[in-house]
């Protein structure tokens, strides 16, 4: 993996050969390996290095951009001039924000470790191994990832800006199944040591020991106690359509023009925050922009949105730091979602519910309606019934129809325990698991 | 290009390894869209790589870079028996290859204009004539358009001695405007998310008449707004193409990929309930259905010479006459069905991925019908086109999914147009509620360029081909607001 002065000096390059009046360099590099099992076996291990130069460049308000993954200086200038070729075409763009100058970056705490980065393929199968010896002994049948990634993000323009970022990351995720009835488990983490495979494994096999001869119920409304990565597609879908300034300033969010308004139950705050300690966040964005603490919900009022230079500019404010590579069609998002944690645990959730179900996660959760922010979705390895306070027979999965706005205005109790969970986009959101009433399933399965 | 791949094959050999394919890439992808007028996004990218696949020891690894000289080969060779090595530690079955003959081949993609060679400018009239037209009206919040090109030259080669050239091209265009009201709504033409993708040239966006249907598409869009919602119930259901491709790409495509079905992506996409046991047995659809699995049809995105096993591209049946009569398979899969031949699914996304299995060309048959007949015979019943959401579970059963534009059929007219509508179902009693298919007339290919799969995801494209159908008394309207609890 090539070094931050290797990197630095191209983006050093592709500056002076760029002939456009300011240029961007953007690059991305990263070694990955994941092994992946099924059956108890590895039937898939995989190392990918890579890395991907960006350059985008502004010239009399025209912008322009062309990417490669060859670093020989033929390339590189090619680059810049194919960069600037494009710009030449486009429209004048009155609206075009100007890259913005030099800027500080607070650290990431332990973005990179050095145990992480170096873990290796035959590291990863001993750990998998245990897991799936364990699992066959059991009469289980495990599939599931292990991975270790390092990755680096620079950052730097014509304008003295540099920015760069080195992470690591490991991820590991757990099915078990046992007579076609699945358990999951999963845990990310910045370093590869805080990942206790068998650990993880034992939750999964547990979940699908549980789950044996599964019962029927009718859909319709219902308390559920959801574990964290229950709540993840909610927050995902959450940042993703609710939080990014474009859609406010287009007015075609549900959270249009109701900034300081009520929006949800008191007990549910959230930020984005990269530098919450398990996040596993970028000090900056897209454009170079600090990325800032923001404090979305607090106390179920909406508080705040994210910016970027674009949208900062029409709306007559500060970038927060939250935009994405550009230009784009989505506007700024919030990457590192934390839910503030409450203080029950999944056991009181439990306890405390009459009648209700609880719930592992959810699988291909996707919109309805945007503006209503209604999804659907499945229940996924593990369903279980509640009644009068204690964990009963499994259930078969079931699809749920619902609105972010109600799940959010229902929700009873907060988890005190908040994790990292992997999300569909961002860098992985800070989750609690949440009690949440009346909340509506609208079809099932047999399994 | 000999002189590297000959240089992977024979390193791994000395380390050890019993099988080795190199797979060299050179990408060229060009994406633009237009958004309000502006750029929404530019990617211009060139780029080139090579992934190595080794067994050894009876077990998997794989090692990409871009690195292109003999010592970034030799070492991503030595980490590709590195990481088989580690995956021998785990092993309980050797992987076996279906044998498949060597081939010393060229294959193109046939294409009449090469996009790559049409001017940007040119290029960008086209997306900001159609944003005028969409933004004519106030209410038009959001007018995209999107071009994308991409052209991928391959070299694969494999230690059983062949060596096979690709060029693969394809093209992809649209348009789509938002319009905000009472709701807030979507309209896209010719098909949404990005528009239609085939292996084609600029032929393809000229075909399309883009400008032409501009005006249409932003008077739907506001139409939506004030449209009545698509009530709940019970009703006949007409599909148009742009949503009956999605629904056999879910409900059939993802279903019938053989490494799902063994459990193989259990962790992530899911696995399947057409399990192996009821090959040419179990009741898919109703007899008039027939899904044609076919890596060779002109046009389509998964239409190839080889898959990334190096396996000649095929046609064969995955549903016949209503009964499940195939899979998608690869050569390291294909004795698990007794089969002695892959069928050339397994494919890669890039360079730096290995193949996995994925849906080729998936297309339902024609039938006889013409959609004014299939109309007239409708009396209770429901048109749905464009799909705008979809969600369908870990085995591909229990399925949702919402649609941009939906009109209310009553006594065989086609009425009132309806917004929010969506439909659910499950898999084998939707496809065998399918009573009519309209015919060739009406049939065209509906191109996916974004599916999803494995874990490193992975990206594939490919196409379904489909004519309007009818499937009777189907749950329509779920979720709608203030009905949500008697949905059931
Ligand atoms: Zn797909």
């Amino acid at each position: 993996m090539y070094n931050e002065n290797f990197i630095k000096d191209i983006g050093t390059k592709i500056i002076g050969y760029s002939k456009a009046q300011q240029t961007e360099v953007f690059i991305y590099g990263n070694l990955s390996s994941l092994s992946r099992f099924s059956e108890n076996e590895i039937t898939q291990n995989v190392t990918q290095e890579d890395i991907n130069i960006s350059v985008r460049v502004i010239h009399n308000n025209r912008i322009g951009k062309a990417t490669t993954n060859r670093i020989d200086d033929p390339s590189l200038k090619q680059l810049a001039s194919n960069a600037f070729e494009i710009a030449l075409f486009q429209k004048e763009d009155k609206l075009i924000t100007p890259l913005p100058g030099h800027q500080e970056y607070e650290e990431i705490k332990d973005a990179y470790d050095k145990e992480t980065a170096d873990y290796s393929a035959m590291d990863r199968a001993k750990a998998i191994k245990s897991v799936t010896d364990e699992c066959e002994k059991q009469e289980i049948n495990a599939a599931g990832i292990f991975s270790n990634n390092t990755a680096y993000i620079c950052l730097m323009n014509s304008k003295g800006l540099y920015a760069y970022n080195k992470f690591t990351g490991a991820e590991f995720s757990i099915t078990a199944t046992k007579n076609k009835r699945a358990g999951w488990a999963e845990k990310i983490a910045k370093k590869v040591k805080d990942i206790n495979t068998l650990d993880i494994a034992n939750i999964a096999i547990k979940k699908s020991i549980n789950g044996q001869n599964p019962s029927d119920i009718e859909p319709g409304k219902y308390t559920v106690v959801l574990e964290p990565a229950a709540v993840t597609d909610f927050m995902s879908y959450l940042g993703f359509l609710g939080f990014g300034a474009l859609s406010h300033i287009e007015k075609r969010s549900f959270f249009s023009d109701k900034i300081g308004e009520k929006v949800f139950s008191d007990n549910i705050t959230i930020s984005d925050d990269a530098y919450y300690p398990i996040s596993q966040g970028i000090p900056f964005d897209f454009e170079g922009m600090p990325r800032k603490r923001i404090t979305l919900i607090e106390n179920g009022v909406l508080k705040g949105i994210v910016y970027d230079l674009k949208t900062a500019k029409i709306a007559g404010t500060e970038s927060t730091g939250h935009g994405l590579p550009q230009p784009n069609e989505y506007g700024p998002m919030p990457l590192n979602l934390v839910l503030k944690q409450g203080n029950a645990t999944i056991q009181e959730m439990i306890e405390s519910t009459k009648r209700g179900l609880l719930i592992t996660h959810f699988h291909y959760t996707n919109v309805l309606n945007p503006k209503e922010m209604i999804l659907t979705g499945m229940t996924r390895d593990g369903v279980f019934l509640i009644e009068n306070g204690e964990v009963k027979n499994p259930i078969n999965n079931m699809r749920f129809t619902e609105s972010i706005p109600n799940i959010f205005n229902n929700v009873e109790m907060v988890g005190k325990k908040a994790i990292l969970q992997s999300s569909f986009f961002g860098d992985g959101f800070v989750i609690p698991g949440l009690k949440v009433n009346n909340f509506t399933f609208t079809s099932k399965t047999d399994f | 290009m000999r002189k590297f791949t000959d240089l992977a094959l024979n390193t791994a050999k000395n380390l050890g390894a019993s099988y080795c394919d190199i797979r060299i890439i050179n990408t060229e992808y060009e994406n633009i869209k237009t958004r309000n007028g502006e750029i929404g996004s530019i990617d211009k990218s060139e780029t080139m790589g090579y992934g190595i696949r080794v067994v050894i020891d009876g077990a998997w690894g794989f090692a990409s870079s871009s690195l292109i000289t003999k010592e970034g080969i030799e070492n991503t060779t030595k980490k590709a028996v590195d990481t088989g090595k580690a995956s021998a530690l785990t092993i309980r079955n050797r992987v076996k290859l279906a044998p498949e003959p060597v081939y010393k081949d060229k294959w193109t993609t046939p294409y009449i204009i090469d996009p790559f060679k049409i001017e940007l400018k040119d290029k960008l009239n086209l997306l900001y004539a159609a944003d005028e037209i969409l933004r004519k009206d106030k209410r038009i919040i959001i007018a995209t358009g999107n071009l994308s090109f991409l052209r991928e030259h391959q070299w694969f080669a494999n230690t059983e001695g062949s060596f096979i050239e690709q060029i693969l091209l394809r093209s992809g265009a649209g348009i789509s405007a938002t319009a905000i009201g009472d709701d807030v709504q979507i309209r896209s033409y010719p098909t949404s998310f990005g528009g239609q993708y085939m292996s084609m040239g600029y032929e393809m966006v000229e075909s399309l008449k883009l400008l032409d249907n501009a005006e249409r598409v932003r008077d739907e869009a506001i139409a939506l707004t004030t449209a009545d919602q698509c009530p709940p119930g019970k009703k006949d259901l007409i599909l148009g193409t742009g949503q009956l491709g999605l629904q056999i790409h879910e409900s059939v495509g993802h279903a019938t990929e053989l490494d799902r079905v063994l459990g193989m992506e259990a962790n992530y996409a899911g696995t399947s309930f057409a399990t192996i046991e009821k090959l040419n047995n179990f009741k898919y659809g109703a007899n008039i259905v027939n899904l044609v699995a076919d890596s060779t049809i002109p046009g389509g995105l998964a239409t190839i010479g080889y898959d990334d096993d190096g396996v000649r591209a095929q046609r064969w049946h995955i549903v016949k006459n209503g009964i499940l009569s195939g899979y998608s398979t690869s050569r390291e899969l294909a004795h698990t069905i007794r089969e002695n031949r892959s069928r050339g699914s397994n494919r890669a996304d890039g360079y730096n991925n290995i193949p996995i299995i994925r849906i080729t060309n998936l297309s339902l048959v024609p039938g006889d019908w013409t959609l004014d007949d299939l109309i007239s015979d409708t009396e209770d019943g429901i048109y749905m086109d464009t799909n705008r959401s979809w969600s369908i579970d870990q085995r591909r059963l229990n399925f949702q999914f919402g649609t941009e534009i939906a009109w209310e059929i009553r006594n065989g007219k086609k009425g009132r147009m309806l917004r929010n509508a969506n439909y659910q179902g499950i898999t084998p009693e939707f496809w065998n509620s399918c009573d009519a298919i309209c015919d060739e007339k009406h049939w065209q290919l509906i191109g996916v360029p974004n599916c999803g799969k494995g874990q490193p995801g992975q990206r594939a494209e490919m196409s379904h081909g489909c004519s309007p159908t009818r499937f009777k008394n189907i749950t329509i309207g779920v979720g709608q607001k203030g009905n949500t609890s008697e949905q059931v």
